[in-house]
């Protein structure tokens, strides 16, 4: 593949990086497109203040023959411009407004100029009294989130009123953030003409704490449970991708007795995060009791986890180079008697729901997305597939041992609606307790072996300058972690010099700017529901 | 000679007083909003095998009609404003569960001065007739078991009580936990898969 401008090309995760110069940057990415690399994963940038510039990079996918290209650039550090891919890869444009936000490069042609007259801030707060306006936090030299202004919160108001940008036609509704069907504070204004959603804004940042920031301030191996907390529904989702990002970095080989063992207990986290979502969907639609009965038998799984990991939610389970504890000698025997009752219940599940018409007509027919869509926004996991796209990372790129005889199937929808989200789910549980069942066989035969190299010594960081990307098909989606690691610099010897999450989440939610218009009001809470949400994650 | 009669005869409506707490602590009435980790918890402990509505807890929508708010997760600056008007929404008296560490100090983000150093820095700043019937329980923990949310809804409960919840008439609560408590601890997972009696399935 030719690209204009080319300057440096390596190869790291898989993934192909030509790094080019910013005055090709459109053009490139034009090229990219054409060459059939239609979704687009992530953009983000990453700072290098000894060279005076910014490196931003954008990572896209070619789902057919899973080929991954990372298009890199550098710009001055004093004047940050690129123009917006936005009119290339409507996906972007959320990753274009946190990286603004973040770094403070003005992508010229993004979106929110034509409304706003400039890129609003979708994290942080826009309010120039709880966050300083040209402060771009993850600028090494920018302060980053310490010393900032003193609110006296009893004088504060008003803080996060959406002023400008609004149609006078429309009458405006306020959802969020304290609001029982967003599953934690996230808050949308939605623009109604009667009961028509027309006009959509996300209103995001309600749980920003900017861990991007805080990895940087952390050694490698610290940031293992403050990724937990990213998703804590799906935590082993969050360490998976870090650790074997930062297990590229290091060199370090997993044996395949911690490979099973991270197998196992990302898919046991996989079930229970879909039982959460089934039932809080349920929930949403007025069928309380599937919403008890998955709360119980998620329960049932939680336990598991604990055996296996010690904890109950957030796990901090995986390190460099294996896992934190060996397998429990009884998990066997007790995962036996419980999945043998579980799987009754589901039973009961599956009737109570799809044969409810509660449920059936809030979910057929309604929020379609197509495949084209969806590809288009970046969607992925679940999501995606439900919109009838064939692409499970777990198949597709294969990662952690995934494809060393384990057998299961991936679940593909059809059209791409409420329904579908939700039956793609119902068979991913039971998919993922086919790949436990082999999995534990697998542990079984192996005996009282030698668990992974986490007991030899791993190197505690990576010695030598590099990115990786790490990435994972979580409950939720693409969880994606870039790694980079620059041991020359005195202060990131032992820390990551930048940790990027790529959260399916954020994708989903902001996209709903556009999917979401259109739609009933009511349907409309389904609808973000049947994307499964995690604000945490979301927000970071 | 005059006798100043003695005010002090007439006792309170104590009988009203008591009434009226033992109403309050049965039935305290959670704001339903999940912020962070600890949100998950909450709806565990809610649920299946804890069940906190045993211990008359409901979850509400709106803020005027909760006795509880149950600040579950790190609250950054653009929240805080959100969150100290659901403070002042809360009809009184206002009972707050501070859950977990973020809530209580900031936690994991400690680093980070967008998050609030802890719930406290927003009660300081509601006004005083607010302020003055703020009554706070903490629970440690990243995020606290579904048992230690109970077992804070309990210890407001006594604390509404005024003393000792064990004492306390008309209701007696045992906590799995409780030291000297000859109660046996069961454990939800065994329970669930050996206690087929009710499904008539006994081998």
């Amino acid at each position: 593949m030719k690209f204009v401008g080319e300057l440096e090309r390596k190869e790291w995760s898989g993934v192909t990086y030509v790094e080019v110069e910013p005055q090709y940057w459109y053009e490139n990415a034009a090229r990219l497109k054409d060459q059939g690399y239609l979704f687009p994963t992530m953009l983000t940038a990453v700072d290098w203040p000894a060279e005076k510039k910014v490196q931003v990079l954008f990572l896209a996918y070619r789902l057919r023959d899973a080929q991954a290209v990372a298009l890199g650039t550098k710009v001055d550090r004093d004047k940050r411009e690129l123009p917006s891919l936005t009119p290339l890869y409507p996906g972007v444009e959320w990753h274009e407004n946190e990286t603004y936000e973040m770094f403070g490069i003005n992508f010229a042609g993004h979106p929110d100029y034509d409304r706003w007259g400039r890129i609003r801030k979708v994290l942080l707060s826009e309010d120039p009294r709880l966050f300083p306006k040209d402060r771009y936090p993850l600028l090494k030299d920018s302060g980053g989130y310490k010393n900032l202004p003193k609110v006296d919160w009893a004088n504060v108001e008003a803080t996060d009123q959406e002023k400008e940008g609004l149609y006078e036609d429309l009458t405006y509704v306020y959802v969020g953030p304290q609001h029982p069907a967003t599953h934690g504070p996230v808050g949308f204004l939605l623009g109604l003409r009667g009961e028509v959603i027309e006009d959509l804004i996300p209103r995001l940042g309600y749980v920003h704490r900017g861990v991007e920031w805080i990895f940087e301030q952390k050694d490698y191996t610290k940031v293992i449970p403050l990724l937990d907390r990213q998703c804590y529904v799906d935590a082993i989702g969050w360490e998976i991708p870090y650790v074997l990002a930062l297990e590229e970095l290091m060199d370090v080989k997993v044996d395949r007795k911690g490979q099973l063992l991270r197998i196992l207990s990302a898919e046991l986290s996989r079930i229970q995060s879909h039982l959460l979502y089934i039932g809080s969907f349920a929930e949403n639609v007025n069928h309380l009791t599937a919403f008890a009965w998955t709360v119980r038998d998620r329960e049932v799984f939680i336990n598991l986890l604990e055996m296996l990991t010690g904890q109950r939610m957030t796990f901090n389970y995986l390190r460099p180079g294996g896992v934190a504890r060996d397998f429990p000698k009884n998990f066997v025997d007790v995962y036996e008697k419980v999945v043998a009752r579980f799987k009754k219940h589901f039973e009961r599940l599956i009737e109570t729901t799809l044969d409810n018409p509660t449920i059936a007509m809030r979910a057929e027919g309604v929020a379609k997305v197509s495949a084209d869509e969806a590809i288009k926004y970046g969607w992925s996991g679940p999501n995606l597939r439900a919109s009838g796209v064939a692409w499970d990372m777990r198949l597709n790129k294969p990662y952690m041992g995934y494809d060393d005889g384990i057998e299961f199937e991936g679940a593909i929808g059809s059209v791409g609606d409420n329904l579908d989200r939700m039956l793609v789910r119902f068979e991913e549980i039971k998919q993922s307790l086919k790949i436990i069942r082999q999995v534990l066989r697998e542990l079984t035969e192996r005996g009282e072996q030698e668990l992974g190299q986490h007991l030899r010594r791993a190197p505690p960081f990576p010695r030598k300058p590099g990115v990786a990307y790490g990435y994972h098909d979580s409950a939720r989606g693409e969880n994606g972690v870039l790694v980079v690691a620059n041991p020359s610099d005195p202060k990131a010897r032992t820390r990551p010099w930048r940790v990027h999450l790529r959260s399916p989440v954020f994708v989903h939610t902001m996209s709903l700017k556009y999917l979401g218009r259109g739609q009933l009001l009511q349907d409309f809470l389904a609808f973000y529901i049947s994307l499964d949400t995690c604000v945490a994650e979301m927000d970071r | 000679m005059f006798k100043r009669v003695n005010r002090n005869l007439i006792k309170k409506a104590k009988p009203v007083n008591e009434a009226v707490k033992w109403a309050r602590r049965n039935s305290l009435w959670l704001l339903h909003l999940g912020i962070m980790c600890c949100s998950i918890e909450l709806m565990q402990a809610g649920f299946a095998f804890h069940d906190f509505e045993r211990i008359g807890v409901l979850a509400r929508a709106t803020p005027r009609q909760v006795d509880v708010i149950l600040v579950n997760g790190p609250v950054n600056r653009k929240m805080a404003e959100r969150m100290r008007r659901l403070f002042m929404q809360t009809p009184g008296p206002r009972f707050v569960i501070v859950m977990g560490e973020c809530a209580m100090n900031g936690g994991p983000w400690w680093e980070s001065e967008y998050v609030l150093k802890g719930i406290h820095e927003l009660i300081e700043s509601l006004p005083e007739e607010y302020r003055k019937d703020v009554h706070v329980v903490n629970l440690a923990g990243c995020p606290p078991r579904p048992e230690g949310l109970i077992r804070a809804i309990l210890k407001l409960e006594e604390k509404i009580h005024g003393g000792d919840l064990a004492k306390a008439p008309l209701t007696r609560y045992y906590l799995h936990d409780e030291e000297g408590s000859k109660k046996k601890i069961v454990d939800p997972m065994m329970r669930y898969a050996y206690d087929n009696r009710k499904a008539g399935e006994k081998k």
